[in-house]
């Protein structure tokens, strides 16, 4: 069915391409999903383990990095491991990579409201196992002292992945040990770095979101350099980035103003290489999806079956049944048709499922996606 | 003669439950009288007190179907499959004493339960059978009857009932050759050219679901390999181009109309694979490819479907898949060929001046695809590469399918495993398009230098482990 190839993590947190194994045979439950801005977004895969696996997965295996294929060969997903969660019974335990810092500066006010920022203060362990990860507290009425001695201390609290125990006792125990991997794709771990500018130099947004990831891959060199896929399309804006702006912040402020005219959908798709393109929107009547109202598969325009674990956003799908007597042209959400903003692929025993979701989507999964 | 029955244990001992003669083998304690039939203990217990006549339950297969009611009336098969099979054997076990009985029933026990270990398997051959069907067994549980105990206390025989949690799908035990040492040369046309037939098929399931294979790849010469693909389908079709492009933007290399299957309609779950080998690059980094698919009436025909762009990697012959195409939608009522054209475009991915040659392109109806990547066999001569989807976990043993199939390097002198690669689509199986008809294997690599050699040749051994529900017969 699908390969789910696990990587080897390289030197400070880079993914390498030292094959480690395939959990295709061992996985109960596989579910991911795919955001027109981003791209791969989040993946969870559970399976049943032995003890001393678990161990294994709670130790080992964070910022190692994943990529699904198809049975056609096709890459479905890509991203890393953030968090594993083990459930022996009554006993859970639950590492992650979201709350860690092990780069850490303090930016604070002294008592006549002066401001001023403490250099940066690292764990270079940690940062040799998974990268480079900024965090940032803020102090008030304070002096340059106290605030060196904050940035220590929370450099010392974050600067490890977060271990999560919990205990339940009585009832019926459970008698298998669960293995939950959270995976997020490569876009995610933009919000990892910070940076700063003071330049007022106006220009194209598409090109600075190439320059960014240059910048980014300075410290972490998480992806590919290319900005080949990135439209030439963009408006001038201005280089300026407030302090303690991460990039994935800034990538989105650039990218969300769109050509100017049209939004853009972005993210990190094969081989980690940056994409930035017009949305599918601006052309809402060319149809890549169709399915039918007695069917539980999805075709292309052309009527060929694509795979429910093949579709993905930035596409407009067309109910066959469902005609509108006559559409705007240029609205991309109709009654028979929209435009497909996020999906999510699940499979486990009792079958393939695939959820479309139109743009501006309320989902409490997507608003929890976008917030981890 | 009588059906023989037995288990295999992971340790390689055979334990017969069927006897051969009139009366049943009284077990005194010692020796080891369950490795042959007219001596075993252990009896099958066809008779109203242990329980009915037993046979091997066929695996039920599990359909998944897709839509229905009320949209539409029925639903469509969309993909099956098989689940364990948990059975019930009656079974009589004969001691000189109590506890004589008693022993053997943990023994039995003892050897059923070793899948953490080397499972054991399950062997069934039925009177005047001529082959043996094998099924892994993955659990074990032995009830005795209450009438050890009770009504026939002191009788000195056990009847109890064993239950055993098995593989769905029974074996050969042992493979069948389907390609012997064939020379693979890596063109696609010619003698010896890379897609070969394979030998007559034996098994259930070879329409459905293929059986696996062990394939066997020793690179000749110079050999060596970066990238391998291989698929199992029926034969491509190869078309030669030989034309060069120039181009600051974009060119397009068109061919003629190819016809994707000869002969009559659509094969159900046949996918067409389009890669193509391009030569004589200048400004490789600059060089991108893509692939159309146009209907019948030629290049301005209508459009139906664009590969994703792809990165050529050597100077001087790069091989590229461009990926699969659906043709569910052209698999129609009536019988014909369907053609479609094919057009291969080179850009530039920057406005410089890039060149290259289309020497070839092949169209592969596939039912199975899969990638290997880097693969390095070192020296040459010291390793071989080596596709598993079957094996046996005991010397001499019976083959059963592996659980996951693997892909990986192994030494000449002792076929030591070195390491495993990783594999990604779904690894070739032995098919019957149409009953009686053989599928083929296709395959085609890159070097070290990820260049594709046309003159590169592999030696190939192919073999394939039959399926089988229940009854083998002598298949």
């Amino acid at each position: 069915m699908l390969t789910i190839a696990i990587f080897e993590r390289g030197a400070v947190g880079t993914p390498s391409t030292t094959f480690v194994t395939n959990l295709a045979d061992r996985i109960s439950s596989y579910e991911d999903t795919v955001n027109a801005t981003g791209w791969y977004e989040s993946m969870r895969c559970t399976l049943t383990a032995s003890e001393d696996e678990a161990m294994d997965f709670l130790t080992s295996w964070l910022m190692r990095s994943v990529i699904v294929y198809s049975p056609d060969a096709v890459i479905l997903w890509e991203g890393f491991l953030e968090g594993v969660e083990v459930t022996f019974g009554q006993e859970r335990r639950s590492v992650s990579l979201d709350l860690m810092a092990n780069r850490v500066r303090v930016r604070y006010t002294t008592v006549n409201g002066v401001a001023g920022t403490t250099s940066t203060t690292s764990d270079t362990t940690s940062q040799a196992l998974y990268g480079i990860k900024d965090g940032v507290v803020t102090l008030s009425t304070t002096t340059s002292a106290i605030a060196a001695n904050l940035a220590a201390v929370e450099l010392a609290r974050r600067k490890n992945p977060t271990m999560t125990p919990s205990t339940e006792v009585g009832g019926a125990a459970a008698a298998t040990i669960e293995v939950s991997l959270q995976f997020r794709g490569w876009y995610a771990a933009l919000d990892w770095v910070m940076l700063s500018s003071t330049s007022t130099t106006l220009t194209s947004n598409t090109t600075q979101a190439g320059t960014l990831i240059t910048t980014y891959n300075a410290t972490n060199n998480f992806y590919n350099s290319s900005t080949e896929d990135i439209t030439s399309l963009g408006v001038s804006v201005s280089e300026t980035v407030t302090p303690d702006t991460t990039c994935l912040q800034r990538m989105e402020a650039l990218l969300c103003v769109g050509t100017g005219a049209d939004r853009f959908a972005w993210g990190f798709a094969e081989g980690r290489q940056f994409f930035v393109r017009t949305w599918a929107g601006a052309a809402p009547t060319t149809v890549s999806y169709q399915r039918g109202l007695g069917e539980s598969r999805v075709f292309d325009q052309y009527g060929s079956e694509i795979p429910l674990w093949e579709v993905t956003p930035d596409a407009m799908v067309q109910v066959v049944e469902l005609l509108d007597a006559a559409p705007v042209t240029t609205a991309a959400d109709a009654a028979g048709r929209y435009y497909v903003e996020r999906v999510t692929r699940s499979i486990d025993k009792d079958g393939a499922r695939l959820t479309l979701e139109p743009q501006a989507t309320d989902s409490v999964d997507a608003l929890l996606a976008r917030l981890a | 003669m009588a059906s023989s029955i037995w288990i295999q244990g992971g340790d390689g001992v055979i334990t017969y439950i069927s006897g051969s003669g009139a009366s049943q083998t009284v077990y005194a304690g010692s020796g080891t009288p369950w490795t042959s039939q007219s001596t075993t203990p252990y009896e099958i217990g066809n008779n109203d007190v242990s329980g009915g006549p037993w046979t091997a339950i066929a695996a039920p297969q599990v359909a998944a179907l897709s839509g229905g009611a009320p949209f539409t009336i029925g639903s469509r098969l969309v993909g099956s499959g098989f689940d364990y099979v948990t059975e019930e054997i009656p079974i009589q076990m004969r001691g000189t004493t109590h506890d004589n009985c008693v022993a053997l029933k943990h023994r039995l026990w003892r050897i059923c339960n070793t899948a953490f270990g080397l499972p054991a398997q399950l062997a069934y051959q039925p009177n005047g059978a001529t082959g043996v069907v094998y099924y892994p067994i993955y659990a074990a549980d032995i009830q005795e009857h209450a009438y050890f105990i009770n009504n026939e206390d002191g009788r000195k025989i056990m009847r109890a009932t064993l239950r055993l949690t098995r593989g769905a799908i029974g074996t050969s035990g042992s493979l069948s050759t389907v390609l012997n040492g064939i020379t693979v040369t890596n063109v696609g046309t010619g003698a010896n050219n890379n897609s070969r037939q394979l030998s007559a098929l034996s098994g259930e399931l070879l329409s459905s679901h293929g059986a696996p294979m062990n394939i066997k790849i020793v690179p000749s010469g110079t050999g060596a390999f970066r990238k391998l693909w291989m698929a199992s389908g029926i034969d491509r079709i190869y078309t030669s181009i030989n034309t060069a492009k120039t181009t600051t933007t974009s060119a397009d290399y068109v061919s003629g109309g190819t016809a994707v299957q000869t002969g009559g309609r659509l094969l159900y779950g046949v996918k067409i694979r389009v890669v193509a080998r391009f030569t004589t690059f200048t400004n490789l980094s600059k060089a991108r490819f893509t692939c159309t698919i146009r209907d019948r009436n030629g290049a301005s025909g209508k459009l139906l479907k664009t590969f994703p762009q792809q990165t050529p990697l050597n100077a001087t012959a790069s091989f590229i898949d461009f990926g699969y195409f659906d043709i569910s939608a052209y698999r129609k009522a009536i019988a014909i060929e369907p053609t479609f054209n094919f057009v291969f475009r080179l850009d530039s991915s920057d406005g410089t001046s890039v060149t290259a040659t289309l020497d070839y392109f092949e169209i592969l109806p596939y039912y199975d695809f899969c990638i290997i990547e880097e693969i390095s066999n070192g020296a040459v001569a010291s390793e071989y590469l080596y596709l598993e989807q079957a094996h046996n976990a005991i010397a001499g043993g019976a083959y059963t399918y592996a659980p996951r199939p693997s892909f990986y390097d192994r030494r000449v002198s002792d076929d030591t495993p070195i390491y495993e690669r990783l594999m990604r689509g779904r690894p070739p199986r032995a098919r019957e398009p149409n009953p009686g008809t053989s599928g083929y294997l296709w395959m085609s690599w890159t070097d070290t230098s990820d260049q594709h050699v046309k003159t590169d040749t592999a030696t190939v051994t192919a073999q394939a482990l039959p399926l089988y529900l229940t009854l083998r017969g002598g298949g």
